[in-house]
């Protein structure tokens, strides 16, 4: 009795075919969508969330550009992906500072001018690149006047003195 | 009748299967260029090194802002107006800066001296680069609230127009000491 029933059950199921539901899934996946679409950025600076570099807010509209990187976190300066100097303290390694002059700093002076030479021997043979001394500066948001004159100053001696900080924007 | 039924056979379903595969698609695409945190950039353009021959007599400005910033005294704007120099200070409110006072003393600073684009910020070493750009912010244009009451009738185009701009050229000043 109970083998006969069994198989009424599995014969019922069988036979009986099913769509999945997938408009509400849809929908979801629009909303979706429109909010990533609506996130989407081509901005050529792009921060990963990090404890080490946290940058100002500010009420700047100007879209940054693509240029020469330097970024400052609490704990050291990089010179695009490489590091130069470290940061203690809010101030710069003593390390890294020249004896004769406490506002250069040198391992950064020497990673930029390797730099700004590159470029201005891709300006010899290709006309429309140009050494324009723009420099994008990543700066975190608690780093003393005091460390940032330091490097503001190094990459005017070595030719970068269009400075452009990154800032967040207050929306 | 012969109505009733071909309304009844008109009813389908959409297949939407194709565009759910489209929209999987793109989704992970999209996930991988979003930016939670939208980038903008100010412009602090620092003192530029040239060689002594490259150095030309430039024109010498009617008037130059310099702005000295204090964690102990908070602010001092300094007009050098042809030699003559003339201070206004904001002072702290309980510790903290008056940026309320900056706006205020900068509108007025830019009333009196309409020609001065350009503000030299020299600001003390143990100020943060937070509040160096909160302190930018301020004195590169109007606050909205004070916007309406700057404006004024553009005679060329007789129409009401307004200078939502204070000091939109800033340079750090004490660059290099």
């Amino acid at each position: 009795m109970a083998a006969r029933g069994m198989r009424k059950y599995l014969d019922r199921r069988a036979s009986g075919n099913f769509k999945i539901q997938i408009t509400s899934m849809v929908d979801m996946f629009i909303i979706l969508l429109v909010f990533l679409l609506k996130s989407y950025s081509t901005s050529p600076v792009n921060i990963t969330p990090n404890d080490k570099l946290r940058l100002p807010q500010s009420t700047s509209a100007v879209d940054p550009i693509d240029v020469l990187k330097i970024i400052v976190s609490k704990t050291a300066v990089f010179v695009e992906d490489s590091k130069v100097a470290d940061i203690k303290g809010g101030h710069v390694d003593i390390s890294s500072v020249d004896n004769t002059d406490p506002q250069f700093i040198r391992p950064l002076f020497e990673e930029l001018d390797k730099k700004a030479q590159h470029a201005k021997d891709l300006a010899k043979v290709n006309e429309t690149v140009q050494f324009d001394g723009k420099v994008l500066m990543q700066v975190d948001k608690d780093l003393p006047y005091a460390a940032l004159q330091q490097i503001l100053y190094t990459s005017m001696l070595a030719g970068y003195y269009d400075v452009k900080f990154a800032v967040m924007t207050k929306d | 009748m012969s109505y009733h039924r071909r309304a009844g056979d008109a009813t389908f379903e959409l297949n939407l299967a194709p565009f759910l595969d489209i929209i999987v698609s793109i989704v992970p695409m999209l996930l991988l260029s979003i930016a939670f945190v939208q980038i903008k950039m100010i412009e602090a353009p620092t003192p530029q090194v040239v060689t002594q021959d490259q150095v030309k007599a430039p024109p010498k400005p009617e008037a130059t802002l310099t702005l000295h910033v204090s964690k102990k005294t908070g602010f001092q704007f300094e007009v050098d107006d042809s030699g003559k120099k003339q201070n206004t200070n904001v002072n702290n409110v309980t510790g903290q800066f008056d940026m309320d006072g900056l706006v205020t003393s900068a509108i007025a600073i830019k009333t009196k001296y309409p020609q001065i684009t350009k503000l030299q910020l020299a600001p003390d070493s143990d100020i943060a680069f937070d509040d160096l750009v909160k302190i930018m912010d301020r004195v590169r244009e109007k606050p909205q609230s004070q916007r309406a009451a700057a404006s004024f009738t553009d005679k060329a185009v007789d129409a009401k127009a307004e200078n939502r701009q204070l000091f939109p050229d800033i340079v750090f000043s004490s660059v290099g000491g």
